[in-house]
């Protein structure tokens, strides 16, 4: 795949739509082409936010581990952005990704992808409106998943993470 | 340290002076026969006196003594003499002038040379005793001390010191002698031409040093001048870079002027002052002679005076200017010397100094004995209260926390307890004994402190390792050969160490370490540790291989080869790594990097100069690759030129593509679209054509991702591979190493000759994985050590300077648990990392202090949970003590008992 493969996939993306071709070819210069095989992890919940992934093809899942074990969310976005919130925030990652079948990505790096921000305004647009766009379906989500809350359960508290790290060997 | 300059000299070089004062004395007589031979020359043998009635021949060597009268009055004969003529006489006489001479000059030669030993012997006893003061000084007084005013006092100050040593007494002993002598003559002469040349010696003697001292005043200030310069360019020196950061060179510049301005105006009245008083000097010299003409001879024509005495007179006299001048210059010397050595020894002379270490070190304070501390108040130098009267009792073992804000008292009590402070009040004891008096040998025995400060010195990470435990006094051995007595007779002498450096001065026995193999493990094993271990690990790998490899090791490192690939095979990892094969083309490696396909040394074949080199240039020609190369060039830098637009030269995004120079582009970038329009190749400048070539050479298909690398190219530039390694004059086969499968290549680094290959891209997170897998193959080898052991010979440039600031700490952080003292004290010591690296280092440091002390200066953010005891500190007070028995439960919690009376000092602050 060249980079000129590359930047057709990603105009195809509603979120790049409004971003010119030669802002695309950039993003594919500056970025690595990588291949996840599937149950191949992408990246693991505590790890350091080092980069971020832009998916090209591919189906992956997202999984959290908390102290009563471990909760899968199964989606299957194309063009998702993967890892901004991380980078963006300066947190560690806040769940696990895995490839479900062959993942086709493009990843970049932290540094290049927050000074693509200040470079270019219609990737920056692009990337807020993603978020926008995920914080919208996780309202949805959150609103029917409380439908099927029995009544008087307590309010959930945001702040609270139940995320608890794997365990991690020291070396 | 004796303040008086005689004395200090007299109380160790006694002996020496002695016997070179005897040697002196010795060639008096010597020196005395050699001025009167002469005489002898001239009067007897060729004026003839002795033949003077006729006679042939004259009776030579014949000695007698005789008796004075109270013994006896005897003489005896001790030879007859011979008889011999005139001229055999002139001659006898003229050889014994000669045996004459050579003797004195022996006696000069080693009366110098023993001088000038004696001179040096005392230096190096001086210097020594200076330096050890130094090492003495306590911490406060030692914060305030500029080394490189130090330097300079013990390296240049003392330098004229060590000059005068051998001149102190025998210079006045030797010149007085004769000056005496020669004066007594004139005295015996004629009491009144006497008494007036003694009278004119006198005026000499007390005027000129009178008018000298003004010399010596100004002496002072320029000694002191001179220190403060060098102290001050040291500084600038060392602060350089920040120097740079501002801008402010030009103001340093101006103070460094003023300051050799002063020195020069100094100097400047110095000269004047020194001439006039030698003009003078030489001025009072020649009056002499000229009253000693006038008035003498008035009194020889008034016929008072006899002719033979007045020239014996004049004879004698001129033999005095010489000593007496030399000793006034003596005298100036003395005044100089001792103004300097009272200056430098009155700088090294502080107060209070650390105490020594006795010779038998008092046996360590039992494990559990807890430090005390009662009414500890610590001033800081100007006054302000820092401590405030605090008591607490620290049990031992167990982890304390010392909380508070910044810049309150928690972050003076590890100072404290660290004997950086040593001048407080109230006391600090372990075991009854005060840490503030405890010597260097029984507190380092007992207690380590380490802060944000690592003190690294040259060398290399394993000497830094190294040196915090170098604290064994190896017993002296017995010399071995003449050269060794040599060295150790000369150590006893001038009281100077007499174990040599390259003793063996590692504590293995205090360390429980058996020998110098173990030490490798024990290095390893604080890295581990401290986290610091794959880092040095890394910078092994980094590390050049080198030409000096066992053949074990070797043959281990090839092995490791084939090994690390089948276990990147077993773990799946095997599709992450393109191996360098001599007829594959590596697609992870850049198109040069195929063609050249071994490891450049030197400049020659280093990338960036590949396309210029002609002979590289000419194997493209050979295989027809100009062509596509240029095509591969344009079309790198169309695209460049297309997504970049806009972005500034220096943006970090265009770092994939650094190797096109934005400014060489603008420049040719006409010519590019000209021959764009055109449509024809063949209208590139050489230049161009140049530039494109050496573009296209860093090309790699993956990275850049042009699809512009198919199969007719790899086919070319296999070919050009097999022509390059072929057609390579034998000349230049040093600038390369080929890559080879059965051989190791010394210039390339450790990693690159074990993974033999490229990192292939696109595949995430490859690198560690791949890195941590060839890790442990390494590690089954035995090969881990000698990895370890080329990261810690990396060499870590004075202060540090080659290290980062965390690989600096993290050596300090080594020495110390290298050492496991029984008391860790931790200073602000974890400051330069990231909280959850730092978090996770005081969990392997509380790990492996186990079953002893750890007290560790915390903000009261952090997370205390892990502590026994929490001191908790507000400003100068201690607010809270907390003990806990297991971490997160709270048994105690207690205040201090409120404190009543407040001094006098604090009411009034």
């Amino acid at each position: 795949m060249t980079i000129e493969d590359e930047v057709r996939s990603l105009q195809k993306f509603r979120m790049f739509k409004n971003v010119e071709s030669a802002k695309l070819k950039l993003l594919a210069m500056i970025s690595d082409r990588v291949v996840f095989q599937p149950d191949e992890v992408i990246y693991a919940q505590g790890d350091p936010s080092d980069a971020v992934y832009i998916v090209l093809e591919g189906q992956f899942k997202v999984s959290l581990n908390t102290a009563n074990g471990v909760i899968d969310f199964a989606e299957h976005v194309r063009g998702a952005l993967l890892g901004e919130a991380g980078v963006l925030c300066d947190e560690s990652r806040m769940a696990t990704i895995t490839a479900e079948t062959t993942v086709v990505a493009l990843r970049l790096d932290r540094e290049p992808f927050l000074q693509l921000l200040k470079e270019s305004e219609p990737f920056n647009h692009a990337v807020m409106r993603e978020l926008g766009r995920q914080i919208m379906e996780l309202n949805n989500i959150c609103a029917q998943l409380v439908q099927r809350l029995p009544k008087g359960t307590p309010a959930v508290d945001a702040g609270r993470r139940i995320g608890v790290p794997v365990a991690e060997t020291a070396h | 340290m004796a303040v008086n300059f005689f004395r200090y000299v007299w109380r160790h070089s006694r002996r020496e002076q002695l016997i070179v004062l005897l040697y002196v004395v010795a060639s008096l007589p010597f020196y005395w026969w050699s001025l009167d031979v002469p005489k002898r020359i001239v009067n007897e043998a060729i004026q003839g006196s002795v033949f003077a009635h006729g006679e042939a021949t004259a009776r030579l060597f014949d000695y007698s003594i005789s008796l004075p009268s109270f013994l006896g009055g005897r003489t005896y004969d001790l030879s007859d003499g011979v008889m011999l003529q005139q001229v055999p006489y002139l001659f006898a006489l003229s050889m014994v002038f000669l045996v004459l001479t050579l003797i004195n000059g022996w006696f000069k030669y080693v009366i110098n040379i023993r001088k000038g030993i004696l001179g040096e012997r005392m230096l190096r006893r001086l210097r020594f005793e200076l330096f050890a003061l130094v090492m003495r000084f306590r911490p406060e007084d030692a914060r305030t001390t500029k080394s490189a005013e130090v330097t300079s006092m013990i390296k240049d100050e003392v330098e004229p010191i060590g000059g005068f040593f051998g001149e102190a007494f025998i210079t006045p002993a030797f010149l007085g002698t004769q000056a005496l002598t020669a004066m007594a003559f004139i005295l015996a002469q004629n009491m009144w031409l006497g008494t007036l040349s003694l009278s004119l010696i006198a005026v000499q003697g007390v005027v000129i040093p009178y008018l000298r001292r003004e010399q010596i005043r100004l002496g002072r200030m320029r000694q002191i001048e001179s220190r403060i310069l060098a102290g001050r360019i040291g500084e600038m020196v060392e602060a350089s870079p920040m120097l740079h950061a501002f801008g402010i060179t030009r103001f340093t510049s101006s103070e460094i002027g003023k300051r050799l301005g002063t020195l020069f105006d100094i100097r400047l009245r110095l000269y004047r002052r020194k001439f006039a008083v030698k003009y003078l000097n030489n001025l009072l010299a020649q009056l002499t002679p000229f009253i000693f003409y006038t008035l003498g001879g008035y009194l020889a024509l008034q016929g008072r005076l006899d002719i033979g005495q007045l020239v014996a007179v004049i004879a004698a006299y001129r033999d005095l200017p010489g000593p007496i001048k030399e000793l006034i210059d003596w005298d100036q010397q003395r005044a100089d010397v001792t103004v300097k050595y009272e200056q430098v020894v009155g700088a090294f002379a502080k107060e209070l100094m650390l105490t020594p270490d006795p010779e038998t070190v008092p046996a360590p304070p039992p494990p559990d004995a807890p430090i005390t501390i009662v009414g500890l108040r610590v001033l800081s130098t100007r006054g302000l209260v820092q401590i405030d009267r605090m008591s607490a009792v620290i049990d031992r073992p167990g982890r304390v926390a010392l909380a508070g804000p910044s810049g309150s008292a928690r972050d003076i009590l590890p100072k404290v307890l660290g004997r950086q402070i040593t001048d407080y009040q109230g006391s600090v004891t372990i075991g009854g004994r005060e840490i503030g008096t405890m010597s260097d040998r029984e507190a380092s025995a007992v207690m380590l402190y380490v802060s944000g400060e690592p003190y690294i010195m040259s060398g290399t990470i394993r000497d830094n390792l190294c040196l915090a435990m170098r604290r064994a006094v190896p017993v002296p051995e017995e010399p071995k050969d003449s050269i060794a007595r040599y060295w150790r007779e000369e150590a006893l002498q001038t009281d100077n160490p007499i174990v040599s450096p390259e003793a063996e001065w590692i504590d293995y026995a205090g360390l429980g370490l058996s020998g110098a193999d173990e030490l490798n493990t024990a290095i390893i094993a604080a890295l581990r540790i401290v986290r610091g271990y794959d880092d040095i690990f890394r910078v092994g790998l980094s590390s050049q291989l080198g030409d000096d490899l066992d053949l074990p090791v070797a043959e281990r490192l090839l092995a490791a080869r084939s090994a690390i690939l089948e276990r990147y095979t077993q773990l799946g990892l095997s599709g992450y790594v393109e191996t360098f094969q001599p007829d594959h083309f590596n697609t992870s490696a850049s198109i040069g990097e195929n063609l050249l396909f071994g490891v450049s040394i030197g400049r020659r074949f280093a990338p960036e100069n590949l396309a210029h080199d002609p002979f590289v240039r000419s194997i493209i020609a050979a295989e027809a690759l100009v062509g596509p190369l240029t095509a591969i060039g344009l079309k790198m830098v169309e695209t460049v030129a297309e997504a970049f637009q806009g972005l500034a030269a220096d943006n970090p995004l265009r770092e994939r593509y650094s190797f096109i120079d934005e400014a060489e582009l603008n420049e040719l970038w006409p010519q590019v679209q000209v021959a764009w329009q055109r449509g024809q190749r063949r209208q590139f400048s050489p230049e161009l054509r140049d530039k494109l070539i050496s573009y296209a050479l860093m090309y790699v298909e993956p990275r850049h991702r042009l699809n512009l690398v198919d199969e007719q190219l790899i086919a070319r530039v296999l070919r050009a591979r097999a022509s390059f390694r072929e057609f390579l004059p034998a000349k230049d086969a040093g600038e390369i190493e080929f890559y080879d499968t059965a051989r190791l290549m010394p210039a390339a680094s450790i990693r690159d000759n074990v993974l033999f290959g490229r990192i292939r891209y696109g595949k995430a997170h490859a690198r560690e994985k791949l890195l941590a897998a060839a890790t442990q193959v390494l590690d089954e080898l035995g090969l881990e050590s000698f990895v370890v052991s080329k990261g810690l010979d990396q060499e870590a440039g004075p202060g540090g300077r080659l290290l980062s600031p965390q690989q600096r700490v993290t050596v300090q952080l080594a020495r110390a648990m290298l050492r496991r003292p029984d008391i860790l004290i931790l200073d602000d010591a974890l400051s330069s990392f990231g909280s959850t690296e730092a978090h996770m280092i005081m969990t392997n440091i509380f790990e492996a202090m186990a079953g002893k002390t750890v007290i560790a200066a915390q903000s009261n953010d952090d997370d205390l949970g892990a502590f026994d005891l929490v001191l908790s500190f507000e400003g100068a007070k201690l607010i809270g003590t907390e003990r806990r028995g297991m971490r997160g439960t709270e048994e105690q919690r207690s205040e201090p008992p409120a404190v009543a009376e407040r001094s006098p000092e604090e009411a009034v602050k």
